[in-house]
């Protein structure tokens, strides 16, 4: 990627980023959005990291996709008990760490 | 993550506006530290794969300091790995970022922000700080969790506004946790093993299955739409480029679980 084709896509993200940050703080408060394009976009997320995570993580090490299995695996079973960001990330860097 | 109350007895104990200011921004910053503790290997680890995409030292901390965006971030180093066009790189960030729109609606219920207030607030809405200012609110945990007994939140429940300086101080020292660990990820990234850097690989994943396990685990309706939004984007991507079919699988899918779920997503 040049310079110039990563400057543009950086200012991109930024405003893909910022924007659904910013817009609802400077929107009057509780105007109400249309009741599908809520559920809507209550939905996207979760939508999204499905997509996200797979067929992504097969791609952790190309050459052998259970390896990102495994490591997804051991994430859903410590978040599933603890739920909790930093212990999830942590066990699964060290399954894969370990396995690889 | 515990719940977060912010004592509110403070105009007797602080005199100055200022004084109270600085008082709730150190609160923030209290709430903000496990944040930033957990932040910091993430942005290590989002530091060397960047790098192994392909970027810049200064540009992986470029991005880490304009964007702030974890899943926004790894996925944008992921799909410049693959080649992927900046138009398909920006759509895929915006539709992981529309999450950000419902957050900061939620959190502009209550905030009384001026523009300034605002922009800068608005910058440091993530997944995790929302989660802690939306604890740090007294009525929604009530609302969320009846069988809630801590006396905390009942004796808080009268307070519907959430300082804006506990807020700011919360995003202060995430920010800084995020800035810091990228910076020691692009310095380190050239003397750590292969097998570390392919271990961190799986951060990011890891990383998003801990977003999604939480909600999962309380309602496996959720789960459904994630399983079929993977399958539906692995069924794509054989025909389309990675960031296209996520983009198409997200939209599309949520759009059915609109239609089948109905008046059960207002439950979420």
């Amino acid at each position: 990627m040049t310079a110039n084709t990563f400057g543009v896509t950086l200012i991109g993200m930024v405003l893909a980023t910022y924007l659904p940050r910013l817009l609802p703080l400077l929107l009057p408060t509780g105007r109400p959005l249309p009741i599908w394009l809520e559920r809507w976009l209550k939905l996207v997320p979760y939508a999204a990291l499905g997509a996200l995570i797979f067929p992504g993580i097969l791609t952790v090490d190309p050459q052998r996709p259970w390896l990102g299995l495994i490591g997804g695996l051991a994430a859903i079973l410590v978040s599933w008990k603890w739920n909790n960001l930093v212990i999830t990330v942590i066990i699964a860097f060290l399954v894969v760490y370990i396995l690889s | 993550m515990s719940h977060a109350s912010i004592p509110h007895q403070t105009t007797s104990r602080h005199h100055t506006p200022r004084q109270q200011s600085i008082w709730y921004f150190s609160q923030g910053v209290r709430a903000g530290l496990p944040i930033a503790l957990g932040y910091f290997p993430t942005a290590l680890a989002f530091g060397v794969v960047a790098l192994a995409a392909g970027l810049t030292a200064a540009q992986a901390m470029l991005m880490s300091l304009l964007v702030f965006s974890g899943a926004g971030q790894f996925l944008a180093v992921n799909l410049i790995a693959g080649g992927a066009a900046p138009m398909a790189i920006v759509t895929a960030n915006l539709v992981v970022n529309l999450r950000y729109f419902v957050m900061s609606a939620s959190l502009s219920r209550r905030l009384r922000l001026s523009w300034l207030e605002a922009a800068l607030i608005g910058f440091g809405v993530t997944d995790e700080t929302f989660i802690m200012n939306y604890l740090a609110h007294p009525r929604e945990i009530i609302a969320d969790e009846a069988n809630s007994t801590n006396a905390d939140h009942e004796a808080n429940s009268k307070d519907d506004i959430l300082p804006t300086d506990f807020a700011l101080g919360v995003s202060v020292v995430s920010y800084l946790g995020w800035i810091g660990g990228t910076y020691v990820g692009v310095v380190f990234a050239s003397v750590l093993p292969p097998g570390l850097t392919i271990g961190m690989g799986v951060v990011l994943y890891a990383m998003f299955i801990a977003l999604l396990i939480p909600t999962v685990a309380k309602s496996l309706g959720v789960g459904v739409i994630a399983i079929a939004s993977g399958g539906c984007c692995w069924l794509f991507s054989q025909y389309l480029s990675f960031g296209w079919a996520m983009i198409l699988a997200t939209t599309i899918v949520a759009g059915f679980g609109v239609w089948l779920w109905g008046e059960g997503v207002d439950r979420l």
